[in-house]
């Protein structure tokens, strides 16, 4: 095939990719070496949740070769919208299509998404709503533009210039500010100088992940101009999403970006093998990691986490059946959990089961759109479950050598 | 093949049917949606799905779409399409013979049915759902120190319950013999919606599963095994498990690839490279040519050593390499040895056991003028297939990558001896002068060397040819079909019982009375006892007596024109119907 | 007669017997299946002859019982509406024997030891049930289901067969196999499609059948390599109980080929040299102190397991098993022994025996007839169900030590086998009531506790088919009226 992680193509230009699905079926569950038990055996929450195959990446790789083909039409199916954007585009089918088929639906699943909002037929009402919010605060929520930046306290401050650039993203502002708090920390504790783009707009992920195309562009071209004019040499992010977003979709829109991308974990695992930190002690904590979908499975930050988690005495890492590459989804991506609470929740529910099956008392990961999915399934279940960012647990014990 | 666009209409059927499935499952697991619909009419190795699906037969769009969760919803089911003479089908992962024969067809998608009922360590046997698949079954037995013994060949994502009923092949058939040999019992609802355990557990008192497979009478198991999904949907079945010494849990990749930067870690070698379970090892060995393979392989099967033997050759190249294009560079530059194949040893009673058999295994080598791959001796091409160290105990998963180059089983010469590897590759030179067959890189394989399966402690051999057209190439797919037609006739001449898992279905079986003899004369009989109102498919795996005076003889489709166009062309005697049409005059040994 | 002279016709005068002590003798066996005498016993010599004879039958709407050796002691070849017995004991050549392959391809007739004396010559052995006679046929033991005594063994003692070649009711033929091709006046040749993986398994319908859907007249049998390396050993138990952890975890291992339990009653039959197998039963009860004084001497229970080298390094083979085997029954506080007692020769006895085991069936001496309770149950209830039978016994006043006993671990000791047998002397009416309704009774009592039967020949056809659910049985009922439309074949039998 050829082509893994190309730019966006309209629909039509997928033909040879949708007839290559075969239906091997590995996009529905995880890849069979990794399989430890029939509890934790699906990967795909859609199809587990709903059953039908066309909730599967199979599924919806032949819904777009009966449209590509003029099989079907649009207007033939009244549950096609929902089957399209009920799906959290957590690349667990893509990872493992890839690796047996070299095929990958997720840029199919996108490109049906992007066409549904070009007929307008899509996307789903939720995503509109928070597309005219980005449009009018440059942020998901809707919440004012300047309360962006109002986590910022003394302990917790960038500078007003740095060539390294800590990009908020939306969630860690305005819902998780303890952790854009705690980043801002670690960040200083290590000796990192940061500064903040002074007019950060919404990185575009979600519009991005519902077809909304044409928006998405303009926070792309916004943010990288934005970059530019700081002389950002780095950039440093504390969502996974955001980091994708910017690694994947932005060169497709705005070429080459000259600067360097990383997330906070991997800046803290370069710095602690390099020697330049170390980490006190902390009490006995056993915890079990989440790999986030965007920064785990498709970006391959898999090791910078538990090398993190690894240095910190005290901390006992015990692994879910389901991490790295075939990590369950935490729910929340895609528009899943604007549009879908209720499979969003039931999602994030499965994985916080699995985390209690490792005996650990916390869950840890590095993404605040994970910490908010997993943290309200906690709440649902009224389960004792601790959720933590890494930060959150290296913010006080981290130590600049 | 016309470009134009056509949309595909399914047809529905009457409201009070949709409402009667309703009631029996929920009304959120019965959907009639058109794009639900289209999501089940493609089929992995079907050619004549992909055939009618590039020529827009409506036929292939269920109806309906019904999701049962259980043995009294399926009886539901079917006893409502019995009531309204409706055709269905049931359907669990669609690799192969789920296609809807007939307009208005039920699709039955058992993918609720997913729960282990039991695992019995005593017994050493797991009873699963329809939906359970071998990745499953393996991981759960592995924790109790067991395991099914393999996994169906397409794949570990098959359904044991599904598979049976159209094949049952596994990479460790050397020791394990594939599912038929694997199955204690099973619960079935017929295609007339009555329900039937088969085994130890259809006697009252023996217990809620069968424990056994032997019976002091007749076994109908014996009948639903390759019926096509034609006499019944198992909605039980329990497995026999093995004694595994492997471990728990399989071990760890050296890696994991993602999505983002999966080309460059695959040229880095960055994963598929797992070490073996413990106390197992795969050993990889090569030989010049196809005769002296056969030779070692028969040797290496009938002394005894070894749970897994098979000889992959450059099909290799296809399941090991992460990438397609260097699956290609590997069967061009011939990088695994065309006649090459591997041994799984396992240290089952003790560690001492490896070591023996290694001695042995290096003997035959010496004898037979065989190389074993080595640290020494091509160990690039032994990393190339370090995939395989885990592909054995579940497999098959880097295996499926055969689908990537568009694998579709052609040819399997069923249980046979050992020379009918070398006919097989005759013949499938045959198919390639003859038909052109040169589609695709991977064709030459099975002129160069079939996948050879060898089964049963070495008594008999598998071997597989296969074709890779494209899938929306009508042109490729046509003479895919007319290799199928050649094939059948080609195998039969040489006096093989075919050229598909023996008993091929529609329209080989009755267009070739030669096999069985009249076998499609029995299996009408199987058909009248299990599917009297003909719903369930029946017609996939034979003829009713209608049928065939309409598609055998009065108004033969262009299909079956071809089969017998080769019968004719191979010298088969021409084949003349009975009086009344419903069967060929065909007596073997005629007084 | 008509039919009398049609049947001289086919097969030749000499071979249609009509004579009233010939129609008796084929009219009962030692078993509790009510006699019936059939009308001819009619030789057929080759698979056209039989195909003949199968069109005749159903031209006069006459029963057949097809019999393919003279030593069943089941019942399971005395017809139930008399008729024609179809006798098949002399087609009995060994067609083909492929060493390479290790296959023999076999007609009805031929025996397990007419057989083994053949494979020997070539250095392999059939895997022959525990207790056969010599001159049992090999095909209808292997169809009719008896476990060979290899079945602990997975790959080698089970699923013995691969081609089959079936005259139907109808009187055509039908093969299943490698071999099912015929063209242009040939037929295929044999060797491949047993019961494995990916193929059907249509075979299965025909196992168990009694003959009542169509006759074997051709068998491929696998057969195995023959190693001049063997040990067996002896493990020796108080109490039925107490095998089953070192059974299983030995199984488990996968240690040794053969593997067994006989009681003292039992191993005393096979070491006792003053009793002479019979050739028919019932037979002449010989009494033997012999006998006696070995059951008390012997222990009551005793493990038996053969270790066998394979082709290549068989001593390295048996030398590990033996390690291995040692090693796990030190885990347990056992000893494998090379003989019981300190009995000298026992271990001669047993690598012959285990290659031809039938010894065993001298025990028929003890009064001229047994029966036995016979069924396959899981390993943990082993010990259960053999209480249960003492029980019965003790009800019916039979003396506990006269039980014979042999048990056999199937797949790795997946399930067992076992069979339980009552003596009786066939000359006391009385004793022979008994017998029957303990026999009987036994039965019962071990079906209602979850055993299966293993054979439902003679009167537990009728006992066992009942408990069977109605829709299999409707289903076999349906199958057989399209395979034997005029219910010629074996009519009566199972649940027909």
């Amino acid at each position: 095939m050829g082509w893994i992680v190309g730019p966006h193509k309209p629909l039509e230009e997928y033909k040879e990719e949708v007839w290559h699905c075969q239906r091997c079926n590995w996009c529905k569950i995880g890849f069979g070496w990794t399989v430890k038990s029939q509890k934790y055996h699906w990967s795909c929450p859609s199809f587990t949740k709903f059953r039908y195959d066309a909730y599967s990446a199979q599924g919806r790789m032949h819904i777009a070769l009966a449209l590509i083909e003029g099989m079907m039409d649009w207007k033939d199916s009244e549950k096609l919208l929902e089957i399209i954007y009920a799906c959290d585009t957590c690349g667990a089918c893509a990872i493992n299509c890839i690796r047996i088929m070299e095929n990958n639906p997720l840029e199919v699943i996108e490109a049906l998404r992007a066409r549904a909002v070009e007929l307008g037929i899509g996307p789903m009402p939720a995503h509109k709503r928070f597309a005219e919010n980005v449009k009018v605060t440059h942020n998901v929520y809707g919440e004012p533009h300047v309360d962006r930046i109002k986590w910022v306290s003394d302990d917790a401050k960038p500078l007003a210039k740095s060539d390294t650039v800590l990009f908020m993203g939306c969630t860690s502002p305005y819902r998780r500010p303890e952790i854009m708090k705690a980043t801002a920390r670690v960040l200083r504790a290590s000796g990192i100088d940061f500064t903040l783009l002074p007019d950060e707009w919404c990185c575009g992920s979600p519009l991005f992940r519902t077809g909304q195309l044409e928006l998405a562009e303009k926070m792309v071209q916004h943010n990288v101009e934005a970059m530019k004019a700081t002389g950002a040499r780095r950039v440093i992010f504390n969502c996974a999403g955001c980091y994708k977003t910017f690694a994947i979709d932005y060169p497709k829109i705005a070429g080459d970006l000259n600067f360097e991308l990383m997330h906070i974990v991997e800046l803290l695992a370069d710095l602690y093998n390099k020697g330049k930190i170390r980490f006190n002690k902390l009490p006995t904590e056993i915890v079990t990691y989440h790999d986030p979908c965007h920064m785990g499975r498709y970006l391959g930050v898999y090791d910078a986490p538990r090398i993190i988690l690894d240095a910190i005495k005290g901390i006992k890492l015990v692994e879910m059946e389901r991490i790295k590459d075939q990590a369950w989804c935490c729910g929340a991506g895609g528009g899943v959990r604007a549009a879908f609470p209720d499979l969003s929740l039931w999602t994030a529910k499965q994985r916080i089961e699995e985390a209690r099956d490792t005996g650990a008392a916390t869950i840890v990961s590095s993404c605040p759109f994970c910490a908010t999915n997993l943290e309200w399934a906690i709440k649902e279940m009224k389960v004792r479950m601790k959720y933590k960012d890494i930060t959150q647990i290296a913010e006080n014990v981290i130590v600049r050598l | 093949m016309s470009t134009k666009t056509k949309r595909v209409e399914h047809q529905k059927l009457p409201r009070e049917v949709i409402r009667a499935l309703q009631d029996a499952v929920g009304p959120e697991w019965v959907s009639e949606d058109r794009a639900i619909l289209e999501t089940y009419t493609i089929f992995t190795i079907d050619l004549g799905a992909y055939l009618r699906k590039n020529t827009r037969d409506p036929t292939l769009l269920p109806s309906c779409v019904v999701l049962p969760s259980s043995t009294e919803e399926v009886q539901a089911v079917v006893r409502i399409a019995n009531r309204y003479k409706v055709p269905f089908t049931a359907f669990s992962n669609g690799q192969v013979m789920n296609a809807p024969a007939y307009p208005r067809t039920i699709l039955i998608h058992l993918a609720r049915m997913d729960k282990i009922l039991d695992i019995d360590e005593e017994n050493m046997s797991m009873t699963v759902q329809p939906f359970v698949d071998y990745v499953t079954v393996q991981a759960e037995a592995r924790r109790r120190g067991l395991w099914n013994g393999g996994s169906g060949w397409h794949s570990a994502t098959a359904k044991p319950a599904s598979q049976f009923t159209v094949a049952g092949l596994w990479q460790t058939d050397l020791k394990y013999q594939g599912l038929a040999r694997n199955v204690l019992g099973m619960k079935v609802v017929l295609p007339t919606g009555e329900t039937v355990n088969m085994g130890s557990h259809a006697v009252a008192g023996t217990g809620k599963y069968s424990f056994c497979e032997r019976f002091p009478g007749p076994k109908l198991m014996g009948l639903i095994k390759e019926s096509f999904g034609t006499r019944g949907i198992i909605t039980e079945i329990t497995l026999k498990l093995h004694p595994w010494v492997g471990g728990a849990d399989l071990p760890e990749d050296v890696s994991r690839p993602s999505i983002a930067h999966y080309y460059e870690e695959a040229k880095q070698k960055k994963f598929d490279k797992p070490p073996p379970p413990k106390r197992h090892k795969i050993y990889f060995f090569e030989y010049p040519d196809l005769e002296a393979l056969i030779d070692g392989l028969l040797k290496m099967a009938r002394s005894g050593i070894g749970i897994g033997l098979n000889a992959s050759g450059l099909y290799f190249a296809m399941m090991c390499a992460a990438t397609n294009e260097e699956a290609e560079k590997w069967v061009k530059e011939q990088f695994i040895p065309p006649f090459s194949g591997y041994i799984v040893i396992a240290g089952i009673s003790c560690e001492e056991q490896m070591r023996y058999e290694e001695k042995v295994l290096k003997k035959i080598l010496e004898e037979t003028g065989g190389k074993l791959l080595s640290e020494e001796y091509k160990p690039e091409v032994l990393e190339a297939l370090a995939p395989w160290n885990l592909e054995f105990a579940v497999n098959t998963v880097t295996g499926m990558r055969t689908v990537r180059g568009w694998y579709l089983a052609t040819a399997l010469t069923p249980y046979a001896p050992f020379y009918s590897a070398v006919d097989s590759r005759d013949v499938w030179r045959n198919v390639m002068e003859k038909i052109g067959s040169t589609h695709s890189l991977f064709s030459p394989i099975g002129a160069t060397c079939p996948y050879l399966y060898i089964v049963d402690r070495g008594h008999q051999i598998e071997t597989e040819i296969d074709q890779f057209p494209k899938r929306n190439d009508f042109k490729q797919l046509l003479t895919t079909l007319e290799s199928f037609a050649f094939l059948q006739p080609a195998f039969i001449k040489k006096m093989y019982s075919g050229s598909m898992m023996e008993t091929p279905g529609e329209p080989f079986m009755s267009s070739y009375p030669e096999t069985g003899p009249n076998q499609y004369l029995i299996w009408r009989k199987y058909r009248k006892v299990f599917d009297p109102n003909g719903l369930m498919m029946a017609s996939r795996a034979v003829l009713s007596d209608e049928e065939f005076k309409k598609e055998q003889v009065e108004n033969p489709r262009g299909a079956v024109m071809t089969f017998h166009k080769w019968r004719e062309a191979f010298g088969f005697i021409k084949l003349k119907p009975k009086l009344d049409k419903t069967a060929w005059e065909f007596y073997p040994h005629k007084e | 007669m008509e039919l009398e002279e049609e049947l001289k016709r086919i097969v030749g005068s000499e071979n249609v017997l009509t004579d009233p002590q010939t129609l008796e003798r084929y009219s009962k066996d030692q078993s509790f299946t009510s006699p019936c005498r059939p009308d001819f016993v009619v030789y057929a010599k080759n698979v056209d002859e039989v195909q003949k004879i199968i069109r005749l039958a159903n031209k006069y709407n006459v029963p057949i019982t097809p019999l393919s050796s003279g030593m069943n002691f089941r019942g399971e070849a005395i017809p139930s509406q008399g008729g024609i017995i179809l006798n098949l004991s002399k087609m009995n050549k060994i067609l083909e024997i492929n060493k390479k392959e290790g296959w023999v391809l076999i007609e009805p007739g031929v025996t397990y030891a007419q057989l083994q004396d053949e494979l020997e010559k070539h250095g392999l052995r059939v895997m022959i049930p525990f207790g056969v006679h010599p001159s049992k046929s090999v095909i209808s033991s292997i169809i009719e289901g008896d476990p060979s005594i290899a079945a602990a063994s997975f790959e080698y003692g089970n699923a013995l067969y691969m081609d089959l070649e079936i005259v139907l009711p109808t009187g055509d033929i039908y093969r299943l196999g490698k071999w099912k091709v015929y063209v242009n006046g040939r037929w295929g040749t044999p060797g491949g499609g047993g019961i494995i993986g990916e193929k059907g398994a249509e075979e299965w319908l025909w196992e168990g059948a009694q003959g009542t859907l169509g006759v074997i007249t051709k068998m491929v049998v696998k057969v195995e390599h023959l190693s001049n390396v063997r040990k067996v050993f002896f493990i020796t138990f108080d109490s039925l109980k107490e095998f089953v952890e070192p059974l299983r975890r030995i199984q488990r291992k996968e240690l040794g080929l053969d593997c067994f339990v006989l009681n003292s009653f039992n191993l005393a039959a096979i070491i006792n040299d003053e009793w002479a197998l019979p050739d028919s039963l019932p037979c002449e009860s010989i009494p033997s102190a012999k006998f006696d004084k070995l059951r008390k001497k012997l222990p009551k229970w005793v493990l038996i397991i053969h270790l066998s080298g394979l082709p290549y390094f068989p001593e390295d083979k048996v030398a590990y098993e033996e390690a291995e085997l040692r090693r796990t029954c030190e885990e347990l506080n056992l000893i494998p022994s090379s003989t019981v007692v300190g009995m000298e020769g026992l271990q001669d006895v047993f690598l012959k025996e285990i290659i031809r085991p039938w010894s065993v069936l001298k025990k028929a001496r003890f009064k001229g007839a047994f029966h036995d309770v016979a069924f396959y149950s899981k390993l943990s209830k082993v010990y259960e169900l053999y209480d249960v039978i003492e029980e019965v016994a003790k009800k019916y006043d039979y003396p506990l030590d006269c039980i014979g006993a042999f048990l056999l671990p199937i797949e790795r000791a997946r399930y067992c086998y076992c069979e339980f047998d009552f003596h009786r002397d066939p000359k006391d009416p009385e004793d022979s009531i008994r017998v029957r309704e303990l026999w009987l009774e036994a039965n019962e009592v071990v079906m209602n506790r979850g055993a299966l039967l293993a054979r439902s020949y003679g009167p537990l056809a009728e006992i066992f088919w009942k408990r069977v659910d109605p829709i299999y049985v409707e289903k076999l009922r349906a199958l057989k009226r399209e395979l034997d439309p005029n219910n010629i074949m074996n009519p009566g039998k199972l649940c027909f």
